[in-house]
């Protein structure tokens, strides 16, 4: 009894060593060998014509603190989806959120290549939101009580509409390959404007993320439960939308399509912590996705030395097989919701 | 006497047939081979279609010679190529030729690029005599002197590759000795991130092969092109770099640099603080390794810093 | 009301067939080649054959337009089969890892083998299919490995598995692709979006046995298809040999999409859209809904071809793409009809 509440407790307050540790090792370890003392001066001395000093600020320490961001924007919008949901196949894409964004930045780089790097998160950002806006309105129109199935299958049909035409408009004015390129390499271009910028998103995300955790945890027993329990369902979802929007249209906007965390470290948290109230899993996806993330940014500089490897390859590598290994552990074993 | 007159007669009789019978045949076909294939094509011609193979596009260039269709990107055709394709036919995209379009012309030849399908290539074979031409750099030689050879010019193509050995033997020795024991990078921009490639494509063959600048550790372990980061790049410190944006981007503008060089990382680069990075030197449609491309990048050689600094 | 909404089976199979060949009249005729209906006909009876007519109608019009209706087909029943044996309808032959698993090896193909094949025999004309068909079917095989367990096939597992390969596969599809020159990679991305430009006849030979043996197999099974619809238990208690049978059903259905993703290539949705355009028409019972989905998959790919050929003429929009754009919004539609009939 009192271990189960202990367990959780005991992770989130290990989590900070372990995250450090990974943020440290993030900082030491990368393509240029560094000298542990010129990182320390890099920190503490600072001289701007040293290039590793330069490299350290500029390079190393906004790929941890991002990756680590990232990480835990991604887990976190997982961990709610899923509960929402009701549906451990749930991760942020089901929204059509990167499609959305895939869109936007395909007609940017059609109609106005020589956008700036912070012009293009922009519109990330608003194509998010714009294919978000089109699934709920649509959702609202048709469907006459926010079904999360019903929610899932629309923002996957919508989702593929917008990623077919931008596909369509990419092949045409060729720029496939770019936009492969945005999507998929970008972890290690992190700027520290860049990462101010998402602050204030990530706040609020999280924020909003906590104050839901609760009645997300009453909603993933199911609808008529919740109800039974005086959870005000429409608002909720709605807060956890814009939570998941806010938290993921930022880390798309700033490092592209990475996958399997929101899809994994959900499950990860509930399998090691066995938790399944959200107040716990929320923070402790945070925790974990950014932990993850941080690692496998490690791993990209090294596992196709001298050159980058797109991190997503490398959440793959890790994601896969652990994923599978759970599906046939835990297979079928979350509820299934019919529409 | 009577008899020479009849074998005079007889022998103009002779030839009189044979001319007639030469001028009644359809037009006289000859055997061209190409990297050890054979196909018989006519013995001159300018109907030629080119089909994906852009190198094709550049050593038309050089040779200055309008073919009969041309593919497009983003259904325009590129402005590099404008001087030789006024009121040409585009017949579908790079990838995708239109193959009723093709036929409607009723080229001779078509050129085709190694790196189709087999089954797109089989179809075009069957439209007219097509002949896949290498994408490999080294083979630049062999594909100008075929595309000469196609169109009854094999002497300007000949001219052309003598040309360039000339300029090549020219700058080699001004160039040679700055090169010397130091780091030479030619890189590809997209989407803010650099790109290496390996030593045979790209600008490499110019820069390595043809101009004796040693290979950098990183290109030679580049087996295709490769993301670099930033950091790394900086460990490798050219003192000469090369940058090409890809095609998408304004070749005027180039906006994503100006987001590389506010990076701190990148103004401690040798090569930018000595001045010495040089953009689009060559139009950043070319493909690297042909002819034209060889050319145009020896010809933009001689203007910059690096050659005419003592 | 609810007959009308049925609709009766044979006017709906005849309407549908009739679309057809009005569909296949109008890409017969229709291109960039200018060419007479009447010259078309008499290519095709022989009379006065000449060689560029016969070029235009047998080697590049005809064969588009048979594979484009097989694949429809084999998408459509394939979608079908899918949806009725996970009982989710938002299953897609996509989830099973197939096309992703015949985008590796075609990657892999192009990454390795592209622009090193010099002649142009019968191999190297088939190789780029058969290199996606293999993949298709080990990914497959992998799925069905994984999704088995304790003797059952779960569909919750299954899709999951689906999921997770691909999704693996895919990253290993994309290191690949990154370290491509922008050509190939454009030949990868016109690959993935599915299209019918490479057509000929070695290709339909090639896939026609699968659809005779498969649909037919299919087909004699629309009875259990209907009583998968009720859950597990109580089908096995109808006496359903129920993971017998789910097997087959699977196996005849990744069979399908294997052979058409091998010549077309990644055309995703059809197998989404079809069969809930065909439950809409004619209701639940797979013994008419099966046929319909055939011809609306048919139609649908016919239709996207079509216009993706003459759109832009003379550039080309790969059919996938179509297909996604013109879905979209008449699965939209439709589901707003439903929601007034709800």
């Amino acid at each position: 009894m009192k271990f189960k509440a202990t367990l959780p407790a005991l992770l989130l307050a290990l989590s900070p060593v372990a995250i450090l540790i990974a943020l440290v090792l993030s900082v030491i370890y990368g393509s240029k060998a560094i000298p542990f003392d010129s990182i320390r001066d890099a920190l503490l001395n600072f001289d701007p014509d040293n290039v590793d000093h330069q490299i350290v600020r500029h390079s190393r320490l906004p790929r941890a603190a991002g990756s680590f961001l990232i990480g835990a924007f991604l887990a976190v919008s997982g961990a709610l989806m899923q509960g929402m949901t009701r549906n451990y196949l749930a991760s942020p894409s089901i929204l059509g959120i990167s499609d959305g964004s895939v869109f936007a930045i395909t007609l940017c780089m059609i109609i106005a290549p020589n956008s700036s790097m912070l012009a293009m998160i922009i519109y990330s950002l608003l194509g998010s939101a714009f294919s978000v806006i089109v699934v709920f309105g649509l959702a609202a129109s048709i469907f006459s009580r926010l079904s999360p199935v019903s929610l899932a299958i629309l923002g996957t049909v919508i989702g593929t509409f917008l990623s077919s035409v931008s596909a369509a408009m990419a092949t045409y004015f060729q720029v496939s390959q770019n936009i492969s390129f945005w999507y998929n390499a970008r972890l290690h271009q992190l700027d520290p404007d860049m990462i101010k910028l998402a602050i204030p998103f990530a706040v609020a995300g999280l924020l909003i993320a906590m104050l839901v955790a609760k009645s997300v945890t009453m909603l993933s027993l199911g609808e008529d439960v919740s109800t039974g329990l005086g959870v005000k369902t429409a608002a909720i979802k709605l807060a956890t939308m814009a939570s998941v929007v806010l938290l993921t249209g930022i880390a798309v906007a700033l490092a592209g399509k990475i996958g399997f965390v929101g899809l994994l470290v959900p499950h990860i948290v509930r399998m090691i912590a066995r938790v399944v109230d959200y107040r716990w899993i929320v923070p402790l996806s945070a925790a974990f996705g950014g932990l993850f993330l941080t690692l496998c940014d490690l791993g990209s500089r090294f596992l196709n030395y001298p050159f980058e490897m797109p991190v997503g390859v490398v959440t793959a590598i890790f994601g896969v097989p652990f994923f599978l290994y759970l599906i046939r552990t835990k297979g079928g074993g979350m509820r299934e919701s019919k529409s | 006497m009577f008899k020479k007159f009849t074998a005079l007669v007889l022998s103009c009789a002779l030839v009189f047939g044979l001319f007639s019978v030469a001028s009644a045949a359809p037009a006289a076909k000859r055997e061209i081979t190409y990297k050890g294939q054979v196909y018989t094509v006519p013995v001159k011609t300018d109907k030629i279609v080119i089909v994906g193979a852009m190198e094709s596009m550049e050593d038309a260039l050089v040779l200055n010679f309008k073919p009969l269709g041309v593919p497009s990107i983003g259904g325009k055709i590129p402005p590099l190529f404008s001087r030789i394709t006024k009121g040409v036919t585009t017949i579908g995209e790079k990838t995708q030729p239109n193959l009723e379009t093709i036929l409607k012309l009723k080229p001779d030849v078509i050129l085709t690029s190694t790196k189709f399908p087999a089954e797109t290539n089989e179809k075009l074979g069957k439209i007219a005599v097509t002949i896949p031409v290498s994408h490999i750099s080294t083979d630049w030689v062999n594909n100008l002197k075929l595309l000469g050879d196609l169109i009854g010019n094999k002497n300007a193509s000949t001219q052309a590759v003598l040309q360039y050995q000339r300029e090549l033997a020219l700058v080699k020795k001004t160039l040679a000795p700055k090169l010397k024991d130091k780091t030479v990078l030619a890189v590809r921009v997209r989407a803010g991130n650099l790109f290496v490639y390996p030593k045979d494509v790209f600008f490499n063959p110019s820069l390595y092969r043809d101009l004796g600048a040693s290979v950098p550790a990183e290109v030679a372990a580049a087996k295709a092109q490769q993301n670099i980061s930033l950091e790394k790049f900086a460990e490798i410190n050219p003192d000469y770099l090369f940058v090409q944006f890809s095609p998408e981007e304004n070749a005027d503008q180039p906006k994503a640099l100006e987001e590389l060089q506010k990076n701190p990382i990148w103004k401690s680069l040798k090569a930018v603080k000595n001045g010495h990075v040089y953009v689009n030197i060559v139009d950043p449609i070319a493909q690297g390794g042909t002819a034209y491309s060889k050319i145009a990048f020896l010809q933009a050689l001689k203007q910059t810093k690096l050659y005419k600094d003592k | 009301m609810k007959v009308k909404a049925r609709g009766s089976f044979a006017v709906l199979l005849l309407v549908g067939l009739g679309l057809i060949a009005g569909m296949i009249y109008v890409s017969l005729t229709n291109g960039e080649f200018d060419i007479t209906v009447k010259d078309i006909v008499r290519t095709l009876l022989r009379i006065n054959p000449n060689p560029d007519y016969d070029l235009v109608v047998f080697e590049f019009r005809l064969p588009r337009i048979v594979i484009a209706v097989l694949v429809g087909m084999g998408l459509g029943i394939a979608g079908a089969v899918i949806q009725g044996v996970t009982r989710n309808g938002l299953a897609d032959p996509g989830m099973l890892g197939i096309n992703a698993g015949a985008g590796v090896a075609i990657v892999v193909f192009l990454y390795f083998y592209q622009g090193q094949i010099r002649e142009i025999t019968w191999f190297s004309v088939m190789a780029m299919p058969l290199f996606g068909l293999l993949g298709g079917l080990m990914a497959a095989l992998m799925i069905y490995l994984f999704a088995w367990k304790n003797g059952r096939l779960e569909p919750q597992r299954l899709l999951l598995t689906g999921l997770a390969i691909a999704s693996g596969l895919s990253a290993i599809s994309l290191f690949l692709t990154l370290r491509m020159n922008s050509q190939d990679f454009e030949m990868v991305a016109v690959w993935t979006s599915g299209s019918i430009y490479n057509a000929n006849w070695k290709y339909i030979v090639s896939i026609l046995p699968w659809f005779a043996v498969l649909i037919p197999i299919i087909y004699a099974r629309s009875h259990t298809l209907n009583l998968l619809q009720l859950d597990d238990d109580s089908a096995r208690s109808v006496g359903v040999q129920l993971e017998k049978q789910k097997g087959i059903l699977l196996l005849s259905g990744i069979g399908l999409v294997s052979a058409c993703v091998s010549v077309a290539g990644g055309i995703g949705f059809i197998g989404l859209i079809a069969p809930h355009i065909a439950r809409r028409l004619v209701g639940q019972a797979h013994q008419r809904s099966l046929p319909i989905c055939a011809v609306v998959g048919a139609l649908l790919v016919l239709a996207a071809d079509f216009i993706g050929k003459t759109l832009f003429s003379p550039v080309e929009l790969p059919a996938g793409i179509i297909v996604a754009i013109l879905g979209v919004p008449s699965f939209v539609f439709l589901l707003h009809r439903r929601k007034g009939r709800a």
